[in-house]
């Protein structure tokens, strides 16, 4: 009758219609190697000791905590590192443009002096006359358009040469710059000339 | 929350992933760093666990989760699986019967597997494996019905198998 009544409650067990009280009596009374199987998967236990669980709880703290220091220093020194080298080549742009522009005074002394003791008329570049007389030749056009248009007369009537950038109304000034520039550029030629001669005496073996 | 509180609400469930996810996982040592791992998570953010109602259930709930990731690694559970097949054709019948049992969990399909440990191995109520697994009451109850026949029949079968071979050797 017991025997009866174990197997009806298995059976009521396999259909999932057990309630956990019957599953629970039937696994402490029934010898059914499945049973006995889940009664001992129940009781397997994990070996850790909660001591045992702080210290590594700590350890892994510690851990966590080490790394981000390390990645930290590397990515200060690298900004540092950047903000450095952006300051130094600035500082060295800077210093390299004042050189320049302190030089260049120098230099267009140098030619003014130059100027004073040549005749200007000999001095007068080609390109500069160019200039001027396509600047009389638009003269002559404004004139003939200002016939035309009388509204625009006054403005166009000027005539000047563009020379670095700068209009110059004087054609006399006009002139003397563009010399100065021919003689700066005539004065980096022989620089550069007497640079190449040094090259005489520089020997190279392979 | 405190380190005693902590003990108390959470670390006192440990046996308790470490059971269900050794019946997921099918790796005892993989079981145990897991459900260490999920510990120190635990820990960590302690804070926030003590907002959880259902600790127990969330618990389970992350180890679950965690499983599922871990068991998209195939290989790993293949290797595995092969492994302790091999031990179980080598086992004394029938001192592996727990392991053997272990196996055939592990060989049914997630939910099933879930299921079946959760009420078999944990005793949960129905109410609290709907609340770990998110399932519906008719599909636990289907889904373990499936469980413990498919356990049920695999063990039976190897148990048979077993007698046949000893009344052999007995003649």
């Amino acid at each position: 009758m017991k025997k009866d009544k174990l197997t009806e409650s298995e059976d009521k067990y396999l259909n999932g219609a057990t309630s956990l009280e019957e599953e629970r009596l039937l696994k402490s009374q029934n010898q059914e190697p499945m049973f006995k199987g889940l009664n001992e998967i129940s009781k397997d236990k994990m070996d850790l000791d909660f001591d045992e669980f702080m210290g590594i709880a700590t350890t892994e703290k510690e851990i966590n905590t080490l790394p981000n220091k390390k990645i930290a220093k590397p990515i200060f020194w690298k900004y540092g590192a950047v903000a450095m080298a952006l300051l130094v080549g600035s500082l060295f742009l800077i210093n390299s443009f004042q050189t320049e522009n302190a030089d260049y005074p120098e230099q267009e002394k140098l030619v003014a002096q130059i100027l004073k003791a040549e005749p200007r008329a000999e001095l007068v570049p080609d390109k500069v006359i160019a200039t001027a007389e396509k600047r009389q030749i638009t003269k002559a056009k404004k004139q003939h358009v200002a016939e035309k248009e009388p509204e625009i007369l006054e403005t166009a009537q000027e005539a000047y040469v563009i020379v670095n950038g700068k209009p110059i109304y004087d054609e006399a000034e006009a002139e003397r710059i563009t010399l100065s520039s021919l003689k700066l550029l005539a004065s980096n030629m022989s620089d550069g000339k007497s640079a190449m001669d040094k090259m005489k005496y520089i020997s190279i073996e392979l | 929350m405190d380190q005693s509180t902590f003990k108390n609400t959470v670390f006192i469930l440990k046996d308790k992933l470490y059971r269900f996810a050794k019946s997921m996982l099918k790796d005892e040592e993989d079981a145990f760093d897991l459900v260490q791992e999920m510990l120190l998570k635990f820990w960590q953010n302690r804070d926030e666990l003590s907002k959880v109602n259902n600790i127990e259930a969330y618990a389970m709930r992350c180890v679950r989760n965690e499983i599922v990731n871990k068991s998209r690694h195939a290989k790993v559970v293949q290797l595995f699986q092969n492994q302790l097949f091999e031990r179980v054709q080598d086992a004394e019948y029938p001192a592996m019967t727990k392991e053997i049992i272990l196996k055939l969990i592990n060989d049914l399909p997630e939910k099933q597997k879930a299921v079946i440990h959760l009420r078999d191995v944990e005793e949960y109520e129905i109410a609290e494996i709907k609340e770990v697994l998110g399932m519906e009451e008719n599909a636990i109850r289907s889904n373990l019905m499936r469980a413990r026949n498919k356990v049920k029949f695999e063990l039976q079968k190897i148990f048979d198998y077993e007698k046949g071979q000893i009344n052999r050797i007995g003649r």
